[in-house]
């Protein structure tokens, strides 16, 4: 079971609770389980089916390129981080 | 990934410069000294309003004037999606960027562009501009992020709705955004000292010495070539294909040395004009910015108001935290008040937080990135109000800072867990430097004198690098990169090719290439370019590896299979060697050009950077005059490619701090128009300001990158506003909220009784 950390806007659609244990087995499908259960969650952070502009996805401790396929393990944590940049 | 340990020859080194000698010489060409045949000169008619309805433009009379082939209003730039996309480091809104290149219905800050002409001289295009006539219906000015808010506050954008807050109003609020974690409630329930303030911060440029600069041609069949000083020559070429809704493949950006950009030449103001007016003219356009305009009209960084509440337990844990940062977006959305709210807790492992961000467009010019953007006003709050806590808890105030020290695995404020990151290997050696228990001078009539320290953090941008390396028949080598240099990192890059292939530095001529020459490069920001750019380079040296191990079989006339490339040798399992040199020398022969090549997204071997602020200052209470008498930086680097450069950066870094902690600050008159716009009324510290700065560098290799490398260009910026306002605390036993402690600001919170 991976763990889907969410963010204070996603928690709007899950009476606050942060943190929901999901199975995936992939990143989206991951995404689409947390959506079926509290419907609205995801529906900031899509744009059609990609992500939206503005967000990455982090497993653990490093952010990902092309997120959404990733296979998740058993302890994989997921979080949504907005995209960051710099001067 | 894990970084192994190795041994490095080159790494760690400190040769000269590649383009050194250019720079000292003065031979290296700016954006300023390019000219063309037939080139016209650009100027920009700029708003004396803060904040007025256009109601006509009359550019007749300057375009019936002899000699002057192009002027522009907004209408002449066409229209673009209103709508936030992916454009440029981050995402940007094309609308807001075309209205903000030429306005177009309202100007929205003093020096808001509203035309623009060309003309055979300068002289004569400033002519030209005074013959533009522009009826204003003058509206009330919103100039604060206080003011904005407030009730009734006039609205900047009739259609700014804020983001993040379902059905709003319209309003100066564009966005709200929210990291929080565990009870606030329980968490201050359990606190032994609790302190709270109102912080507030200066809107502060990022005085670069180099103003902006464009030079555009346009050939017959639309093709366009621009020259620029640019921190992205690839971002550059979107912006102005975007707001010009022409091909990517028909403008070609060459990047021009770069004399400072801080965050500030990464997105656009005169590069699609200067287009725009060379299509009309059908000759090049050349365009330079005076000091007045880059003040009035370029990329400061946000002001802020930042509420704070820290609650701390008997030990001093940090028990909770709760922050509101207001930050001014200038006219246009867009502050970075997204990484100050990263930034504010970075340093720190935190259960109970709450962290809220708004974005507030004001009658200011839109913000623009500045060198770890929106992370020293945040630190300037979270930083001092830590000291306080560690004050009133009577403990030493790096110590409380190692009592809740960030470590590998503690899940960050804004999400993910931290890789291995130095934080509290820079606090070791922060206390235990010699600085931090030397005698401070005594007081002396109206002088006090004091001692601060402040910590802060920055992480990597990541994003998009491609690198060419092509071996020469002679054993040297060349390395084309698309990021513009500022800092030293085409020989930081240089550097790592020639520790992968065994070379010096000298053996490989690094260049900045245009945009035709080389792959997609994301901007030279972000403290990016070494560990970004620097990756590609990195597994650009691996494939040609690759290759030299291939030609050496065939030279050999053996199979591939057990030869290694190391030290500059291709080396068979009997110990027979051959050289980089034999091996390119014969190249021609075995296959043709030795050349490796990498593309990368960097993302992946982002590592934080954390740095803290030792500094010992002087009070005159008198006059309200803070000196800086010594200063010391530490930064954990991961490690340091070229140290020289390291501490160049954490040096300047600081410098820039100690200018935005003690009198740099944008002046408005009522009507909202800046009142220093110049260098000599607005401060940047020079070198008779300042001491020189020691820098000590911490390796705390980052895992994610295989040669350990953490950004190093932005988190020295971070700590120095608070350092010294601990520092001046600590002289005067007054805390003071608000930047710039400048001597008025001071000498008035000396005479108060609070």
């Amino acid at each position: 079971m991976a763990f889907l950390f969410l963010t204070t806007r996603m928690r709007l659609h899950t009476g606050g609770i942060e943190r929901l244990e999901v199975i995936g087995p992939t990143v989206r499908e991951a995404l689409q389980e947390a959506e079926r259960r509290y419907p609205g969650v995801t529906e900031d952070l899509f744009e059609g089916t990609d992500l939206r502009a503005g967000f990455t996805i982090a497993i653990n401790d490093t952010i990902v390129d092309h997120p959404l396929g990733i296979l998740l393990e058993p302890t994989s944590e997921i979080y949504i981080v907005p995209a960051m940049g710099g001067g | 990934m894990k970084t192994p340990e190795r041994e490095f020859k080159v790494i760690g080194t400190r040769p000269v410069r590649h383009d050194g000698i250019d720079k000292v010489t003065g031979r290296a060409l700016y954006g300023a000294d390019y000219t063309l045949p037939g080139m016209l000169h650009g100027r920009v008619l700029r708003s004396p309003h803060a904040h007025a309805r256009i109601l006509s433009i009359d550019t007749s009379r300057a375009q019936a004037m002899p000699g002057v082939h192009a002027v522009i209003t907004g209408d002449d730039l066409p229209s673009v999606p209103d709508r936030t996309e992916a454009l440029g480091e981050g995402t940007t809104n094309a609308n807001d960027l075309s209205h903000n290149l030429l306005a177009k219905g309202k100007v929205l800050y003093d020096g808001h562009a509203v035309a623009a002409v060309a003309a055979t001289t300068t002289h004569l295009a400033e002519e030209a501009l005074e013959k533009i006539e522009v009826r204003y219906e003058v509206l009330p000015p919103v100039m604060d992020v206080r003011a904005a808010v407030a009730e009734g506050a006039p609205l900047l954008h009739d259609r700014l709705h804020t983001a993040g807050v379902p059905e709003s109003k319209p309003s100066n609020i564009a966005k709200v955004i929210e990291f929080a974690r565990g009870d606030l409630d329980e968490g201050f329930a359990a606190a032994s000292v609790v302190v709270e303030r109102e912080f507030t911060t200066a809107m502060v440029h990022q005085g670069y010495i180099e103003p902006h600069n464009a030079l555009a041609k346009v050939d017959a069949d639309g093709q366009t070539t621009l020259w620029c000083s640019t921190q992205g020559s690839f971002d550059i070429r979107s912006l102005c294909a975007k707001v010009l809704q022409i091909p990517l493949s028909q403008l070609k950006v060459i990047p021009a040395e770069i004399g400072g950009g801080f965050g500030g030449k990464t997105t656009v103001y005169l590069e699609p004009l200067a287009i725009r007016m060379s299509q009309i003219a059908g000759r090049p356009v050349h365009m330079v910015m005076s000091r007045n305009e880059v003040l009035r009209a370029t990329g400061p960084t946000s002001g802020s108001v930042i509420r704070l509440k820290m609650g701390a337990n008997a030990d001093g844990k940090i028990v909770a935290a709760d922050a509101l940062l207001d930050y001014e977006a200038g006219a246009f959305p867009g502050s970075p008040v997204l990484m100050g709210a990263v930034v504010i807790f970075a340093p720190y492992a935190l259960e109970n937080f709450r962290i809220v961000g708004r974005d507030i467009v004001v009658n200011r010019p839109r913000t623009a990135a500045y060198r770890a953007p929106g992370g020293t006003n945040a630190a300037f709050a979270s930083e001092t109000l830590l000291d306080e806590l560690a004050e009133k808890l009577a403990m030493d105030p790096i110590e409380i800072r190692r009592r809740n020290a960030t470590r590998e695995g503690v899940q960050a404020p804004w999400g993910p867990r931290m890789q291995k990151v130095g934080y509290e290997e820079l606090l070791d050696a922060a206390q235990s430097h010699p600085h931090y228990t030397a005698e401070l001078p005594s007081p002396s009539g109206p002088l006090v004198y004091g001692r601060g320290f402040a910590g802060g953090g920055w992480g990597n941008a990541g994003l998009q690098s491609s690198a060419i390396l092509s071996l020469n028949n002679d054993g040297t080598a060349t390395l084309v990169t698309g990021s513009p240099d500022i800092g030293g990192s085409r020989t930081s890059c240089a550097m790592i090719a020639a520790e992968e292939l065994g070379l010096q530095a000298a053996d490989v001529r690094p260049s900045v290439a245009d945009t035709d020459t080389i792959g997609y490069t994301d901007v030279t920001g972000g403290s990016r370019v070494t560990m970004a750019t620097g990756l590609a380079v990195f597994e650009a040296a691996q494939d040609v590896k690759l290759q030299l191990r291939e030609r050496a079989a065939r030279m050999w006339e053996c199979p591939e299979e057990g030869i290694v490339f190391e030290d500059g040798n291709a080396i068979r399992p009997n110990g027979e060697s051959l050289s980089l040199a034999a091996i390119t020398a014969k190249s021609g022969r075995t296959g043709g050009p030795l050349v490796g090549r990498a593309t990368v997204n960097a993302n992946r071997a982002n590592g934080p950077s954390f740095a803290g602020f030792l500094v010992d200052v002087e009070v005159d209470t008198e006059t309200g005059k803070v000196g800086i008498l010594r200063g010391t930086v530490f930064q954990d680097a991961g490690r340091a490619i070229h140290p020289a450069y390291v501490e160049g950066q954490m040096q300047g870094g600081s410098v820039q701090g100690i200018g935005w902690g003690l009198g740099e600050e944008y002046i408005y008159s009522e009507e909202g128009k800046l009142e220093n716009a110049s260098l000599l009324d607005y401060r940047i510290p020079t070198a008779l300001d300042v001491p020189l700065i020691e820098a000590v560098i911490i390796e705390c290799p980052n895992p994610a990158h295989p040669l350990g490398i953490r950004g190093v260009g932005e988190a020295s910026i971070v700590p120095p506003p608070a350092a010294i306002a601990n520092a001046v605390a600590a002289a005067t036993g007054k805390r003071m909220p608000v930047l710039p402690l400048s001597p008025p600001r001071v000498h008035a919170a000396l005479q108060t009784d609070d």
